[in-house]
């Protein structure tokens, strides 16, 4: 979890991510950290999200545990 | 009512090449060359859906040859089961979306192996077995991504369709004494599975669409009618260039 916040404030160019927050919620989110949030999960998680996917999550804390259950299967 | 005959643009009778026939550009290609009279071979890489394509057809005497062009061996018994031919449509074509920093090797080498260097080698086989009539016209589908503008994560796409189309201006050069035309049409955003894989939102095309100064995306028979130009005689005098269709977007990059 610790690692995939950092990655995604990386994405974002933020220091930290607050992760109650949608990514939507980031000025910082548009469509090329889109692109790198699914070309970050399939390269280092081996999961396949698209985009509409990952705008559906209430919260960055919900992506997160999608991603983390996704990875244990 | 005076029936007008006169048509510089016909493709009646022409034996024609369709590469990536199965869906898309190449699908809508197919059929509109069939609706003028064209002959077509229709070659893709899942029969199936290049029988769909093939029933959609009006006309008789098309035929459809199934092979990863990909693959070397496939290419070249496609090759030897070629009639002598009027045109061709390199059309097959494959995208990978990814930011710079999230560049693979093997996700290169696949794009540059489907939308450059199989046609390189297609072409190739063609000329040694001598199955382009003289006259006769070559198009490639190029994009105007890399070619005329370019758009974050679309690099690798981008790449590819640059290499193409500098591989259209040579074969035009190299060509044009065996009198074989060769150009490429270049369009925008056009409504095939290329943008609805799922890597942009139905929210960021719409977006991304209303940029557009003609407010759509093209629709695959855009592109073929363009094609359809290139193939017939009424471009006799056009070789080597990049048609862009775009509904107007590089106007407003």
């Amino acid at each position: 979890m610790e690692k995939l916040l950092k990655s995604i404030a990386e994405i974002l160019e933020v220091e930290e991510v607050d992760c109650r927050k949608k990514l939507s919620e980031y000025e910082e989110w548009d469509s090329l950290a889109g692109l790198s949030l699914i070309a970050l999960l399939d390269s280092d998680y081996g999961i396949t999200m698209n985009g509409k996917e990952i705008q559906s999550f209430d919260s960055i804390e919900d992506l997160c545990n999608e991603v983390l259950k996704r990875t244990k299967l | 009512m005076q029936a007008y005959t006169y048509n510089p643009y016909s493709i009646l009778g022409k034996s024609i090449l369709i590469t990536g026939a199965s869906s898309g550009i190449g699908r809508a290609t197919a059929v509109e060359c069939s609706k003028l009279g064209a002959k077509l071979i229709l070659n893709g890489r899942n029969e199936v859906r290049l029988k769909e394509t093939f029933f959609m057809l009006d006309g008789q005497g098309h035929m459809i040859i199934p092979a990863d062009l990909t693959n070397e061996d496939e290419l070249k018994q496609l090759v030897d089961s070629l009639p002598l031919m009027d045109g061709i449509v390199c059309n097959a074509g494959i995208s990978k979306t990814a930011p710079i920093s999230f560049f693979k090797r093997e996700d290169m080498e696949q794009v540059f192996d489907v939308n450059v260097f199989s046609i390189a080698l297609l072409l190739k086989y063609i000329l040694k077995k001598k199955r382009m009539k003289n006259p006769s016209s070559i198009v490639m589908t190029s994009s105007v991504g890399g070619v005329f503008n370019v758009s974050p994560g679309n690099g690798i796409y981008s790449m590819s369709k640059c290499a193409l189309d500098a591989y259209m201006r040579t074969t035009a050069l190299e060509l044009s004494s065996k009198g074989i035309r060769c150009n490429s049409v270049n369009p925008g955003m056009t409504w095939t599975k290329l943008i609805t894989d799922g890597s942009l939102t139905d929210e960021q095309l719409q977006e991304d669409m209303n940029r557009y100064p003609l407010k759509r995306y093209g629709d695959p028979k855009d592109i073929a009618l363009a094609i359809i130009y290139l193939l017939s005689d009424a471009s006799s005098w056009v070789t080597g260039t990049s048609l862009k269709i775009d509904g107007g977007f590089s106007l407003v990059r």
